[in-house]
């Protein structure tokens, strides 16, 4: 007997929390914002949330230039899921070529590509941060460069470990007596081989992602004014974070929300694609 | 049929280069297999068979595993001076290898059949007609593969271990390669699987008229499918020549201490014959023949120079041994 799992909805409540604070707003903010995120009026300024004294005009209430906090909020779900996106593309491609190629060839190889991801992790990425946006100004780009920066190490770690086990197998020996080149064996036989680790990770990677570039933002590193980026919102009400705390407040929710499914969601599809943790 | 050497392999010397140092697991080993021949190697674990096997198709572990000497000849051409491209053009194609495990030697993401046309699209040679998955279907037959048109539709864990190495077996022979090596391909099988195995072995190499080297601990099927068989030890070839000589009188003590170790159904004994002691460690320095110190025979001779292989043994220049007492027993 095999008892059931205390609670099997969990996956559904992460998904759909995401779907609706990240996925709909990101591609449809134009349609559903209330109004424009860019749009200050000024008579509305800091005026408070509904329930607390608000009105249905300004749901989430406005900031000191009277700007709408929902609309804006809703607008910066398309930061939040593109560098998302892109820079855990990159930064999984980056780290997953590299992780084969070192696991693979061992040696020399091995061993520069593990350095290099040991220095990583040890370089402060804020600080990197700090010093290329001094070099070069806020931008997408550089936020997106820090992402893959701070990433691409794990990839490369979990995937050097796997294709150690992986190379070893007796299925890729018997692929290279068979004739099937280097290429093709990484191809054909380690990469799908690990692809569930890499999913699970980049998955898991979200929500650091997602931090990372509201940690960009806030320190004004990151995207720049005035895009409603939620790092910049968060930092938009730090001064009046005691008289006017839904300014603060409710891009924070929004990225405690995200990164929380987000990470639950990784969890539960770990166990899920883990052979070993999958009951039958 | 036996025709012209195939292979021929020429004071090859294999070393482990470990923390300790080189290890020379394969040290000045030369022997020939001609076509529709079967050599066998035996040895017990570590003696070198298989990385004799593993540096004539050139995958020795990496980084660790070098050639450090000697010709690896197939056809003529050197195999030890290649690339690795063109060693990888060379696998599959005139080199096939059939490993231990059936179990673990499939790729458990693809379909037996994906498998199969994965090592014909690579190593066809000479572009023989019919589409792919009707080629497969066919070589799956031939390995004797009963109801080969569902089973290629077959993932590796839907099959059973002696199906799983027929297909082992024709990827290997898919590129229709001069030479195959097969190591242990039925130490993982069932005695009676073993047995259809091994014919089915003999039946295409008896088609193909490839050479065959076949490495094995187990002698009875060394007698019942080599031609010729090279006993190892200690990465060195102690006794080489046709079954029925070695069979008949063994020359090297090792060899005959083998023989001895199997046992007979015939005889109530109590106690089976073990060879005492151990295989020498390769990291230390060796003088005199390595089997000295388990050796019955051994004297002052033997623990200090080396013995060179000396032929003309059972009245033919095919059997040799490396040992100073071959008088002893005639």
């Amino acid at each position: 007997m095999r008892k059931r799992p205390f609670f099997d909805g969990l996956p559904v409540i992460s998904l759909t929390i995401l779907v609706v604070v990240l996925v709909i707003p990101a591609l449809f903010a134009d349609l559903i914002a209330p109004h424009d995120p860019y749009k200050a009026y000024l008579r509305n300024r800091l005026e408070p949330p509904l329930f607390f004294g608000g009105t249905t005009e300004f749901i989430l209430g406005t900031d000191r230039l009277g700007r709408d906090i929902l609309s804006r909020i809703l607008h910066g779900a398309k930061y939040a899921l593109s560098i998302s996106i892109v820079g855990i593309l990159l930064g999984a491609a980056v780290g997953t070529a590299l992780g084969l190629i070192a696991g693979y060839l061992r040696g020399m190889a091995d061993a520069v590509i593990m350095r290099v991801v040991d220095i990583t992790f040890a370089l402060p990425s804020i600080l990197l941060a700090l010093a290329l946006a001094t070099l070069s100004g806020p931008s997408f780009q550089l936020v997106i460069f820090v992402v893959i920066f701070v990433i691409w190490g794990y990839f490369a770690r979990q995937v050097r470990a796997e294709t150690l086990v992986l190379r070893e197998a007796d299925f890729v020996a018997r692929a290279r007596v068979a004739g099937a080149s280097d290429l093709r064996i990484l191809r054909k036989y380690i990469l799908p081989n690990i692809v569930n680790t890499i999913v699970v990770l980049a998955t898991l990677q979200v929500g650091v992602v997602v931090i990372l570039e509201a940690t960009l933002s806030f320190l004004g590193i990151g995207i720049p004014r005035p895009t409603p980026a939620w790092g910049l919102l968060v930092a938009d009400g730090r001064q009046l974070i005691v008289s006017s705390w839904w300014i603060s407040f409710f891009p924070g929710l929004a990225i405690l929300l995200t990164v929380l499914s987000v990470n639950l969601l990784g969890d539960w599809l770990r166990d899920r694609l883990d052979p070993k943790l999958r009951q039958v | 049929m036996i025709g012209e050497p195939v292979l021929e392999v020429r004071n090859l010397k294999t070393h482990l280069m470990v923390k300790a140092g080189p290890l020379p697991v394969v040290d000045d080993v030369s022997f020939s297999v001609s076509a529709g021949e079967t050599l066998g190697i035996v040895g017990e674990s570590g003696c070198g068979k298989s990385m004799t096997a593993l540096s004539i198709m050139r995958v020795l572990p990496r980084p660790i595993g070098r050639i450090v000497g000697g010709e690896i000849l197939l056809r003529g051409e050197d195999l030890v001076s290649k690339s690795e491209a063109e060693m990888t053009a060379i696998r599959g194609s005139r080199l096939g290898m059939i490993l231990q495990d059936p179990h673990t030697s499939l790729n458990p993401l693809h379909t037996v059949g994906n498998q199969v046309i994965e090592a014909l699209r690579i190593n066809d040679r000479r572009g023989a007609g019919g589409s792919l998955p009707a080629r497969a279907v066919a070589m799956l037959k031939k390995v004797n593969v009963a109801d080969a048109e569902r089973r290629v539709h077959a993932y590796p864990h839907q099959m059973s271990g002696g199906m799983k190495q027929r297909v082992v077996g024709a990827i290997a022979i898919s590129g229709a390669p001069d030479v195959i090596i097969a190591d242990e391909p039925t130490t993982a099988l069932d005695v009676t699987i073993q047995l259809q195995y091994l014919q089915l072995l003999q039946e295409i190499q008896a088609e193909t008229g490839m050479a065959m080297i076949f490495i094995t601990h187990d002698l009875g099927i060394v007698a019942n499918l080599c031609h010729r068989l090279i006993v190892m030890y200690a990465g060195r070839i102690v006794e080489e020549g046709t079954v029925r000589d070695v069979f008949k009188a063994p020359s090297h003590p090792y060899t005959e201490a083998l023989l001895n170790s199997v046992p007979a159904v015939n005889r109530k004994v109590d106690r089976l014959y073990a060879i005492d002691g151990q295989p020498p460690k390769l990291t230390q320095t060796r003088v005199g023949c390595s089997f000295a110190p388990r050796c019955p025979y051994a004297d002052d001779t033997c623990r200090s120079l080396a013995p060179s292989p000396s032929p003309g043994l059972s009245g033919s220049g095919d059997h040799r041994a490396s040992c100073w007492k071959q008088e002893r027993g005639a």
